[in-house]
């Protein structure tokens, strides 16, 4: 992809997807959102230009390969719905993508992840310590952008966002491998925190930006994360469906004892003593984890997380209903309903 | 002194039960106290010595190696979001300026040199941030 003449490495993600499948249809808001992420990708090279070239390396590799950008490409959108100019809405954009980055780059660690995007993670190649300093790095960059939004909701927003994902993480962390604090209940508090704020707050931020009212605000940030939790549920199921072709390798919740909503709605319908012993083994093999996932199907516990994430679908599709009727609106409509038909129509 | 820990309970709750050394109160009250004293009749002290305390915090456990560094990096992250919090209400391109640099000069630091943030030089980059909030007010 192109912009301005400069080449731009973005992943065909759900985000550029969605906006390369309206080109016959709606032109302009198309062209709009490549142009901003074009001019995030060029304050990326801007801010992370300097003399540390070790870190700053490694977070413009991080930053630069295969994102799918959903995060400011909601934010732009939310803010389309104002009279918004590039100055005003690029800085945002930039620092949501900085702060979510960063955020992975520390996931990686903690889930001694050795790949991501197809790509080695930083904590592969260079240790954990240096991934730590390097998602650091990121957000004392990302902080310089927070002063253009002074004396505005939107400090307080990202704030209270980050203090939520941090709380998901260390609310998963805690609770790998231990059956007493993995209830379905937990589980949907906790991917509301580490995943679906970060979307609500990238629309809410957005729309700020945009001057927009605050029933547009409020109707927005319900979308987004609606969203977010259908993204993230729509994440869980393919760890149960052999779907290292999307990027992310199989089974790898299950192996570090995280439970996520297929295998909880299966411990409740039917849980034997046999399978609840497998399930807390560290270092489970293939076959193993094969037979898990089989017992979590006949169990419905994938058929209920797709109808579950189609309902999240719809709850975002309907958020919107209240907002006028514009090109960003069905760009917001195809996103969601392109990730959510993705994984919930496979295999059912 | 106290009182700009309460802002930070459940991060060292959370630190207890994750078995995660933190530095302790009497370390802790060396910054709060530098603000606490610098800046006694600001309505903002408190705060300010609360995200101070934070920030250290949060390099301390973004320093540790090893056993326990999944729980340290997310904890760490805690304490910065804190941090980026309690900063709000102070508005201040000066001060979101310094502390993006200190935070820049701290990674390297610690990638390139091995070196983590030191009590002292903390101290004296507080009194520089306390000195600047008193002049601006």
């Amino acid at each position: 992809m192109t912009v301005s003449g400069k080449q731009i490495i973005v992943e065909e993600g759900i985000a550029i997807a969605a906006v390369n499948r309206m080109e016959t249809r709606r032109e302009p808001i198309r062209k709009s959102v490549l142009k901003h992420l074009g001019l995030m990708e060029e304050l990326f090279q801007d801010m992370l230009r300097g003399e540390e070239e070790e870190l700053q390396k490694e977070a413009r590799d991080a930053l630069t390969t295969g994102g799918k950008r959903i995060r400011p490409t909601l934010a732009f959108l939310a803010s389309s719905f104002g009279d918004v100019k590039a100055d005003k809405i690029v800085p945002l954009m930039a620092m949501i993508e900085l702060m979510h980055s960063g955020s992975l780059i520390h996931d990686d660690v903690v889930d001694h992840a050795m790949t991501r995007r197809g790509r080695p993670t930083v904590n592969a190649e260079k240790g954990s310590h240096v991934a730590v300093q390097v998602g650091d790095y990121a957000l004392s960059r990302s902080m310089r952008l927070l002063e253009r939004y002074k004396g505005t909701e939107i400090g307080e927003a990202l704030a209270e966002t980050a203090m939520e994902m941090c709380i998901g993480e260390l609310q998963q962390l805690r609770g790998e491998y231990e059956f007493s604090v993995q209830s379905i209940a937990d589980y949907l508090t906790r991917i509301k925190r580490k995943t679906a704020y970060l979307m609500a707050n990238s629309c809410y931020t957005g729309s700020v930006v945009g001057e927009l009212p605050n029933p547009w605000k409020a109707a927005l940030k319900e979308y987004g994360l609606s969203f977010g939790m259908a993204f993230q549920l729509c994440d869980d199921i393919l760890d149960y469906e052999g779907a290292e072709k999307e990027g992310k390798p199989v089974y790898q919740d299950m192996n570090r004892g995280i439970f996520t909503l297929p295998l909880l709605y299966a411990m409740e319908k039917e849980l034997d003593r046999p399978t609840s012993t497998l399930l807390c083994k560290r270092g489970k093999s293939d076959d193993e984890c094969r037979s898990i996932v089989e017992w979590v199907r006949n169990a419905g516990g994938i058929a209920h997380t797709k109808a579950l994430a189609a309902e999240y679908v719809k709850k975002a599709i309907r958020a919107l209903e209240s907002l006028p009727g514009c090109e960003a609106k069905e760009l917001l409509t195809d996103m969601v309903n392109q990730y959510g038909c993705k994984t919930v129509q496979k295999g059912m | 002194m106290i009182l700009a820990d309460t802002f930070l309970e459940e991060g060292y709750a959370m630190a207890g039960e994750f078995g995660l050394s933190v530095p302790d109160r009497a370390e802790r009250s060396h910054i709060t106290g530098k603000v606490l004293s610098a800046m006694c009749d600001h309505q903002n002290a408190v705060r300010l010595a609360a995200a101070c305390e934070a920030y250290y915090v949060y390099r301390k456990l973004h320093a540790r190696r090893g056993e326990g560094v999944e729980a340290a990096t997310l904890l760490g992250d805690y304490f910065f979001s804190a941090f980026s919090r309690l900063m709000l209400p102070f508005q201040d391109t000066w001060l979101l300026d310094r502390f993006s640099e200190q935070l820049r000069i701290n990674c390297v630091d610690s990638v390139k040199r091995g070196r983590e943030i030191d009590i002292e030089d903390y101290l004296a980059f507080v009194g520089m941030v306390c000195r600047h909030l008193n002049s601006v007010r």
